[in-house]
C-alpha cells in the first residue's frame, strides 16, 4: 500500500497548493498576525473568520523526534526505522510542522536548526520535508 | 469556603473482571456481569439505579443497552464521553451529578476489548486520505497512536534527565504489584536486564512501556455519602474530582509539549479537595503509556518538576517506599481498561481488601486517568 495522502479541503488547499510550488506558504490571520497550523476556519487567537496565508521563512529547529520501529502506515514498513521530527518554525513560539528529516539518525537532536525541501509525490500532492540547515 | 460537592458523594461498589485475550462472551455480556458485580458490593439492585455514565463506543455497550439488559427501570441522569479521559473522569461525573441531586445511585463503568481478527486494532489510526490534523502528519508515517506519544517522551528524556533505567525501575515493580493481582493480565516478574533489551516500538518508547489490550471491564457504583452510611461495605468518599484539557485539540500540535492537560485538573483539585498532595498515603496514577506516570507525578505535584526520573531510580514507588504507586500493576501490567482499573483498586486499598497487596497506610489517595490531552483526577478518602 502506498503512503497516505492528504484529503485536500478547501481550507487547506493553499498550503497544498504552495507546496507544489515549492513554497512553505501557512495560515496567517490578517488581524492579529498569529500563525496557525495545521489551518482553522477561525483565527484561534482572535476569532477573525477571515484567515488569509502567506508565505514562510522555512526555517525552524527540531523541537521533538521519534523513530518508529512498528508496522502500521501504509508506503513505510519497508523504511523502517524511520524517523518523524516535531518542527518549531522560527516564525512563531510552538507552531509545529511534523516531516521527515534527511540526515542520519545520530545526527537529530532537540534544538539543530533546520530548513525545508520539497518532496514531489504525485501531480497534486509535494510534501514539504526538513533537512539540517546549510 | 469549601467546596460544596467535597464529601457528599461516596463510592459504595465495585466491580473488576478478569483482563485476558478473550473472555469467552461479548463485551455486552461481561460489562452486564461486572455492573451486578458492583451493585452486588453494594448492597443495591439495579432497580436503585437511576444514573448511567459511560463512553460507550463499541465495542462498550451503550448506557442504553445496559440499562435494558439489567432491568433498571429508567434512570434521571445518563452521560459519558471524553470528557475526564475516561475511568476517572466517568466516575467524576458520576460523582458531581450524585452530589448535585440529578440522581441518587450512578453505575460508571469503562469497558474495552482485545482487537480480534480482522479489527482494527486500537493503535491504529492512520486511514486512507486523512483529514484535519492528521493531514500534516500521517503523510510522513506518523499516524499510529504511539507516534502521538513518543516524541513527548523523547523531550522529556532528552531535557529532564529521565533515563531508560527510570522507566525499568517503574515498570518492573508494576509487574511485581502485579504478581499479587488475581486480576492482571501479566503476572510474571521481569528483570531491569530483561526491560533493558525490550525492543522500541517508536523510540524511545518501548514495548513494555505500552498497556496490553485486553477484554476488561470495571464498574463503580456512587451515591451519596448520607445513602452510603447505610450501605453493605465502607463508604469510600470523593473529596474532589477535576477534568482538564488546554488549548489545542490534538497530541501532535499541542500548544507545549512541557505542560500536559493535567496542569488544569491541579489547579482545582487540591483546593476543592482540602488537602495537598502530601496527605496522599498512595498514588493511583495512569500508565497507559508507562511513561504518562512522569508528567502526571509532576504536574499534580507529587515530586518537583525535572525530579521524576531520579525519584523512581530511587524507588519511592515501590509499595514499601515513600508513596506507593499503583499496587494492582497499573494499566502497564494488569491490562488497558482507561484506568478504570486504578479506581477500583483504590476502593479495595482504602477499605483495605486489597489481600496481599494491602499497603499499610491507605486512608487517602489520588486517582487519575488520560493523559497529555485530557485530564480527569478524583481525589478519595475512608474518612480515617
Amino acid at each position: 500500500m502506498d503512503r497516505l495522502l492528504p484529503v485536500i479541503s478547501d481550507l487547506s488547499r493553499p498550503y497544498w497548493d504552495g507546496a507544489r510550488a515549492q513554497r512553505l506558504v501557512l495560515q496567517r490571520c490578517p488581524e492579529c498576525r498569529d500563525w496557525v497550523h495545521p489551518p482553522r476556519p477561525m483565527c484561534p487567537k482572535c476569532q477573525s473568520e477571515t484567515m488569509a496565508y502567506e508565505e514562510a521563512s522555512g526555517r525552524g529547529k527540531v523541537y521533538t523526534w521519534s523513530v518508529m520501529y512498528t508496522k502500521g502506515n501504509p508506503g513505510f514498513d519497508a523504511k523502517i526505522p524511520y524517523a518523524t521530527v516535531t518542527i518549531e518554525l522560527d516564525e512563531q513560539p510552538h507552531l509545529f510542522v511534523i516531516g521527515n528529516i534527511d540526515c542520519p539518525r545520530d545526527q537529530i537532536e532537540i534544538g539543530l536548526p533546520v530548513e525545508v525541501w520539497y518532496e514531489r509525490v504525485t501531480d497534486e500532492i509535494t510534501l514539504p520535508q526538513w533537512r539540517p540547515a546549510k | 469556603m469549601s467546596n460544596p460537592l467535597r464529601d457528599k458523594a461516596a463510592v459504595v461498589g465495585v466491580g473488576h473482571s478478569p483482563c485476558v485475550r478473550d473472555m469467552g462472551v461479548s463485551p455486552h455480556v461481561f460489562t452486564a456481569r461486572t455492573i451486578l458485580e458492583a451493585l452486588d458490593d453494594a448492597g443495591l439492585n439495579p432497580s436503585d439505579v437511576d444514573g448511567m455514565c459511560a463512553m460507550g463506543g463499541a465495542p462498550e455497550p451503550a448506557t442504553i443497552e445496559m440499562i435494558e439488559t439489567l432491568g433498571i427501570p429508567g434512570v434521571t441522569y445518563y452521560g459519558g464521553a471524553m470528557g475526564g479521559g475516561v475511568g476517572p473522569g466517568l466516575v467524576a461525573q458520576a460523582a458531581l451529578v450524585v452530589a448535585a441531586g440529578l440522581c441518587t445511585t450512578c453505575v460508571a463503568y469503562r469497558t474495552m476489548a482485545a482487537p480480534r481478527p480482522g479489527d482494527a486494532t486500537y493503535n491504529f489510526m492512520a486511514r486512507e486520505g486523512p483529514t484535519g490534523n492528521a493531514a500534516f502528519s500521517a503523510p510522513y508515517g506518523q499516524g499510529v497512536f504511539m507516534q502521538y506519544f513518543a516524541p513527548w517522551y523523547q523531550r522529556k528524556k532528552k531535557l529532564y534527565g529521565v533515563k531508560d533505567e527510570h522507566m525499568g525501575a517503574y515498570v518492573t515493580q508494576m509487574r511485581d504489584n502485579a504478581s499479587r493481582n488475581p486480576h492482571a493480565a501479566l503476572r510474571n516478574p521481569m528483570t531491569m536486564e530483561e526491560y533493558l533489551a525490550c525492543p522500541f516500538v517508536a523510540e524511545p518508547l518501548r514495548r513494555y512501556d505500552c498497556d496490553l489490550p485486553v477484554d476488561v471491564c470495571g464498574a463503580v457504583v456512587v451515591t451519596t455519602s448520607e445513602r452510603a452510611k447505610d450501605l453493605k461495605k465502607k463508604p469510600v468518599y470523593v473529596a474532589a474530582t477535576a477534568t482538564g484539557t488546554g488549548p489545542r485539540p490534538d497530541m501532535i500540535f499541542w500548544h507545549d509539549y512541557d505542560q500536559s492537560s493535567a496542569y488544569w485538573a491541579n489547579k482545582v483539585i487540591w483546593k476543592n479537595a482540602g488537602m495537598g498532595p502530601q496527605d496522599m498515603d498512595f498514588g493511583m496514577i495512569y500508565d497507559g503509556f508507562a511513561p504518562l506516570i512522569l508528567y502526571n507525578l509532576e504536574e499534580y505535584g507529587f515530586v518537583p518538576k525535572g525530579e521524576v526520573g531520579p525519584w523512581l531510580g530511587e524507588g519511592h514507588h515501590r509499595p514499601d517506599g515513600s508513596f506507593p504507586l499503583n499496587p494492582h500493576g497499573g494499566n502497564n501490567s494488569e491490562g488497558r481498561s482507561h484506568a478504570i482499573g486504578h479506581v477500583v483498586e483504590a476502593v479495595h486499598q482504602l477499605r483495605g481488601e486489597a489481600g496481599e497487596r494491602q499497603l499499610k497506610k491507605a486512608n487517602a489517595t489520588f486517582v487519575n486517568g488520560g493523559a497529555l490531552m485530557l485530564a480527569g483526577a478524583i481525589v478519595l478518602h475512608n474518612g480515617g
